[in-house]
């Protein structure tokens, strides 16, 4: 269930670039508050995100503290931390 | 990575702002054993430790630390808000003051600026949780000090409940040399960590 395997590794690679993008739309939008654009964009992101969270978490553990989906085993700390390789 | 949540984890509403305290809270932000210590103490050791468990504890102890210096910098900016200047040239605080104005400042009470000397990452789990221990307890007497230095209420609640993680984190990092020596050879009694001369 926890190994990166080739379909983990782009499932993350996906998840990254969605949050990198959002990452920076929202510089731009604390700057550019009224960029109705800037805005869109960042909505059809935060989607794309949600899925690809929920899909990563179901396979590979949780991303932050809230993100413990299994009721019957603790895997926050257990599953890989990101700097193993 | 990390993402910003908009909020303290405990509400700080100071309604009377005091030059004198800020000059002394001001420790546990930049302080030797003040939150910005702990944070960088915790998430840097993080890296070296051999157990994933060791690693959730420093990991999120380490981020809770970082919501303590929000909290502590949030009391600082109640403390010093609309302070008058006569309220500030016959207190400890004019010294800050001349330097910082009513910015904040990782600092100890002392005026030394923050400095990563104050903690150690030796890059061995014994020796890290060792010092992790005694930094919980060193921080929770600081809080006791100011404690017996700060009378008001408003000031007192939220740095009790930053006393109390203190002893909190503590027993977590209790557990965490436990778990270390549990899983080393019961023959290693003097529980030092011989990962490098395997
Ligand atoms: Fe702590």
């Amino acid at each position: 269930m926890m190994n990166m395997n080739c379909n983990g590794n782009s499932l993350l690679k996906r998840l990254q670039e969605v949050e990198f993008a959002l990452y920076e739309l929202t510089l731009y939008l604390d700057a550019y508050p009224e960029s109705k654009d800037a805005l869109m964009h960042y909505h059809s992101l935060l989607d794309a995100r949600r899925a690809l969270v929920a899909e990563y978490q179901a396979k590979h553990g949780p991303l932050t503290m809230y993100g413990n989906e299994s009721t019957t085993s603790w895997d926050w700390a257990s599953t890989p931390w990101p700097w193993e390789n | 990575m990390w993402i910003y949540e908009k909020k303290l984890q405990f509400p700080v509403k100071i309604k009377n702002p005091d030059a004198r305290a800020a000059s002394i809270i001001v420790s546990q932000l930049g302080g030797p054993d003040g939150e910005l210590a702990a944070s960088m103490r915790y998430l840097n050791q993080r890296f070296s430790m051999p157990d994933r468990k060791i690693v959730g504890i420093l990991t999120d102890v380490g981020t809770e630390e970082l919501a303590h210096l929000e909290m502590v910098g949030s009391i600082l900016t109640q403390l010093t808000k609309n302070l008058p200047v006569s309220e500030i040239e016959n207190s400890p605080f004019a010294q800050y003051f001349v330097d910082h104005t009513a910015g904040v400042y990782p600092a100890s009470a002392a005026g030394v600026p923050a400095d990563m000397k104050y903690i150690g990452v030796k890059g061995d789990v014994i020796a890290d949780l060792n010092e992790d221990l005694a930094a919980e307890q060193k921080a929770r007497v600081t809080y006791d000090n100011i404690l017996r230095l700060v009378d008001d209420p408003d000031i007192r609640e939220p740095i009790k409940f930053l006393r109390e993680r203190e002893l909190v984190h503590y027993q977590r990092f209790s557990d965490a040399l436990r778990l270390a020596q549990d899983s080393m050879n019961s023959k290693n009694f003097y529980a030092t960590n011989p990962s490098f001369d395997k």
